[in-house]
């Protein structure tokens, strides 16, 4: 189910009457959160619920068996056991093709015959981030950094929450499951603040996304032309509009829809495209797997423990992870290669010639991030390395004679909102919507909602996916 | 921070203006209408009905011109059963053909309108791919789709601001559609902005029902005229497309044998045409090199509105469409045409 759908505002009015109706104790409020959380997705393919049951009971019974055994070996085996289940469900539904492919092209290569049919397998919606997801709580057990869930309802539910069950933020087990434990109840003002987040996020999707950026950048990365220099730039940013208001988008709706159940899910997008370079910006932009991957994979594989030179390694497998992460194609692989390359170089600049930020230089480094990081989004949205290849010198100016195929009108769109979208992130960069909110009039506040809620009523929305769910 | 306050305020704005919206674009009835969007959710459900037909049924497919040209609830009352009608407006029938031989097992009759335009077009157009889309919906949606589509129906029919279709060359009331109107003529750009405007609405049957204002204003319908004259004199000719149509006529050509191998029959119809639509089609397609060598190869029956009256009595207001009456007499004419053996079911 979409948020931005009408059936889900069926969906969240039942769940909302049922939560806070006094008919049900505490418990059977969390077994209808958790019924709900599965109709959420079953509603979309009523099978693969049972992927996430069988990650939930792995995992239950994982953490169950860490919190208690005492011998390393088995330790291991139970630990080991969740990550084949998790990272085999990955490797099949999300890998499968992939490999299949690579594994094609390698034996073909040395001259052996095989082609096999690719594999007719439907990707489980949200399947990376619910598997990371009950990962963490298997390794944070076993590293024995968090307590084991009290009951299997509060596992199920911390797995399945439908808010977040899809596109994240990816919950740590500490920050979600013990606020299952005693009864939560949104006061009024947390319920009309999650009501505005739920606005805000819909407003980011359907009206900005969708509506305003979706076209030009898939017109642009759907052509097979060799691009102008300003086509090529619009349909960059455009992409760069659309993929950033589609995340903190789901983002924000899901720290909304929580909200106004009393829950509270941490900040997934802090203005990132006013980052102060790529640490900066990896701190703002899908936080929680940044801060997954630094803590389960670039500290486990030495992080800055071992000197410099390991920690580039780790930094650039982390980065190429990542990459692959979002997605089984070697185009990832560079998106996140550039970032683990930026990454480096950035932490060779600060060594080697350190400069102090100013408010002057502080935006001009913003906009110098701003830039790299959209010569990686061309990796991220080609399909094919050609058209990144074709998009690159096309930005570069390499491209003289490169077709014009966007309308001078959809050119200016794209240049004002992404110019807009960068100065709000850089005017919010240090403080908050909450915060800024607090200083707005209640009038201003609600003429800005209520634009928001009618241009979502015009945009009418197609239902058009989320784009991590795809991931 | 008053969120109360705000939240109100949010309320009252956000009604108002939504009322404000609604009722000026209801002022414009001449252009507008509630009706249910024939979109591929509607259309869906329509298909739907194939899984369960019999050698007697019937489905249609087609463009836009078996959309208006038909009305199943005639078709319904003369041949005593109502059509499936998978026909629609703006996509080649050509992948609903595929889906129904290669997806059911039906058996019975699909009477094919042509539109040379549209049938005769390779599967590279994009209007094709547009239409496999719509038939891959068919087979791929979802338990949450069906519901926010019976959600949305009864608002779709009564609200005109919810006026948007998937094609992008109405003049629809959705905020891309209003966006895309702007135009700034600057460095040669190319201009994109073909919106047609809205000149029908549709019934829960799909039938197309063209607005009664095409044929008693005259200048509404040379407005649709005009836009048709915004692409048809830059079709391509003949020469230039012939190499194209062994493969397409081929292609075809499997599918029908297939679906006759296993006992289904096939008619083809080719609708009425008027003034610029019918010279434009015939410099691209004409009927000897094209059409009758189709029908030859095919071995269907076929019907072309140049070999029958009936067919070509009436007046176009557009130049390529029925209006709702003319749709009626057509339709009773068609099928006392296909009664005799050609339709599985006998007439009344």
């Amino acid at each position: 189910m979409l948020f931005n759908s009408l059936s889900f505002v069926v969906f969240l009015l039942i769940v909302l009457i049922l939560y806070y109706a006094k008919l049900f104790s505490w418990t059977n409020k969390k077994r209808m959160l958790l019924f709900a959380s599965y109709v959420f997705y079953g509603l979309w393919n009523p099978p693969l619920v049972i992927l996430l049951w069988i990650s939930t009971m792995v995992d239950w019974i994982a953490g169950n068996k860490l919190a208690k055994e005492e011998n390393q070996k088995n330790r291991n085996l139970w630990l080991l056991l969740s990550m084949s289940v998790n990272l085999g469900f990955l490797a099949f539904f999300k890998y499968g093709n992939f490999l299949l492919e690579n594994f094609t092209a390698l034996v073909n290569s040395i001259d052996i015959y095989y082609h096999p049919q690719k594999m007719d397998i439907i990707l489980p919606m949200g399947i990376s981030f619910y598997t990371f997801q009950t990962m963490s709580y298997t390794i944070d057990m076993y590293n024995r950094k968090t307590q084991p869930a009290k009951t299997f309802l509060d596992f199920a539910l911390y797995v399945t929450f439908f808010p977040q069950l899809v596109a994240g933020p990816i919950v740590r087990a500490g920050d979600l499951i013990s606020q299952f434990y005693e009864e939560k109840k949104a006061t009024i003002n947390q319920f009309i603040w999650g009501l505005f987040l739920l606005t805000i996020g819909l407003f980011q999707k359907v009206v900005m996304a969708d509506t305003l950026l979706a076209d030009t950048a898939d017109t642009v990365f759907g052509s097979d032309k060799v691009l102008n220099f300003w086509d090529a730039w619009s349909g960059t940013l455009a992409f760069s509009g659309q993929i950033f208001f589609d995340f903190a988008g789901y983002s924000t709706c899901a720290i909304g829809i929580a909200l106004m159940l009393g829950m509270v899910l941490p900040d997934n997008f802090r203005y990132p495209y006013a980052a102060l370079g790529f640490s900066d910006l990896w701190n703002r932009w899908h936080i929680s797997l940044s801060s997954w991957l630094r803590d389960y994979l670039y500290i486990p594989l030495g992080g800055n423990r071992y000197g410099v030179t390991r920690m580039y390694a780790a930094l650039m497998i982390t980065m190429l992870l990542g990459g692959l992460w979002h997605g089984a194609a070697w185009t990832f692989m560079v998106w996140g290669g550039l970032h683990g390359v930026y990454l480096i170089l950035e932490k060779l600049q600060k060594r080697y010639i350190p400069f102090k930020i100013t408010m002057w230089n502080g935006m001009f480094l913003a906009f110098v991030t701003f830039t790299c990081v959209n010569f990686t989004w061309v990796f991220f949205r080609a399909r094919e390395f050609k058209t990144a290849w074709n998009m690159i010198t096309s930005m570069l100016f390499l491209n003289a004679d490169g077709e014009k195929i966007l309308q001078s009108f959809n050119i200016i769109k794209v240049c004002v909102l992404v110019g807009l979208m960068f100065i709000c992130h850089w005017f919010m960069r240090n403080t908050s919507l909450k915060e800024v909110s607090l200083k707005t009039s209640p009038w201003v506040l609600g003429i800005v909602w209520a634009f928001m809620f009618l241009l979502i009523a015009i945009a009418q929305g197609s239902g058009e996916q989320f784009i991590y769910f795809q991931f | 921070m008053n969120l109360q306050k705000s939240l109100l305020i949010a309320i009252v704005l956000s009604i108002l203006s939504l009322v404000a919206w609604e009722g000026y674009w209801r002022s414009k009835y001449e252009y507008y209408k509630a009706s249910l969007e024939d979109d591929r959710y509607l259309w869906a459900k329509e298909r739907a009905k194939v899984e369960t037909a019999t050698k007697e049924d019937v489905i249609i497919i087609g463009s836009s011109r078996t959309g208006f040209n038909f009305n199943t609830h005639i078709w319904e009352a003369v041949q005593g059963i109502k059509p499936i009608n998978l026909s629609t407006d703006g996509k080649p029938p050509g992948p609903f053909l595929d889906d129904i031989v290669y997806n059911t097992s039906f058996n019975g009759t699909i009477i094919v309108g042509i539109t040379s335009l549209m049938w005769f077009s390779s599967k590279d157009n994009p209007r094709w791919s547009d239409a496999k889309k719509w038939a891959d919906h068919y087979h791929n949606q979802t338990y949450a789709q069906k519901l926010g589509y019976f959600i949305s129906k009864p608002l779709q029919r009564n609200l005109v601001m919810l006026t948007s279709s998937e094609l992008k060359f109405y003049n629809d009331l959705d905020l891309k559609s209003l966006i895309n109107t702007i135009y700034f003529d600057i460095d040669g750009r190319p201009d994109y902005r073909f919106k047609l405007p809205n000149f029908s609405s549709h019934d829960e049957d799909r039938n197309l029902i063209m607005f009664p204002i095409m044929t008693a204003n005259p200048d509404f319908a040379k407005q649709i005229q005009e836009v048709w004259n915004q692409f048809l004199p830059y079709l391509p000719d003949f020469d230039v497309v012939k190499n194209e149509i062994p493969a397409i006529i081929n292609n075809y050509l499997v599918v029908i044998n297939d679906f006759k191998a296993r006992g289904g029959n096939i008619i083809f119809i080719e609708h009425y045409a008027e003034d610029e639509w019918n010279k434009h089609s015939n410099r691209m397609l004409p009927r000897k090199e094209v059409w009758d060598r189709f029908v030859a190869t095919a071995n269907c029956l076929a019907y072309h509105f140049e070999d029958y009256e009936f067919m070509s009595k009436y007046t176009l207001p557009d130049w390529s469409h029925m209006n709702s009456e003319d749709a009626k007499s057509y339709t009773k004419d068609m099928i006392n045409q296909l009664k005799d053996g050609h339709l599985t079911k006998k007439t009344n």
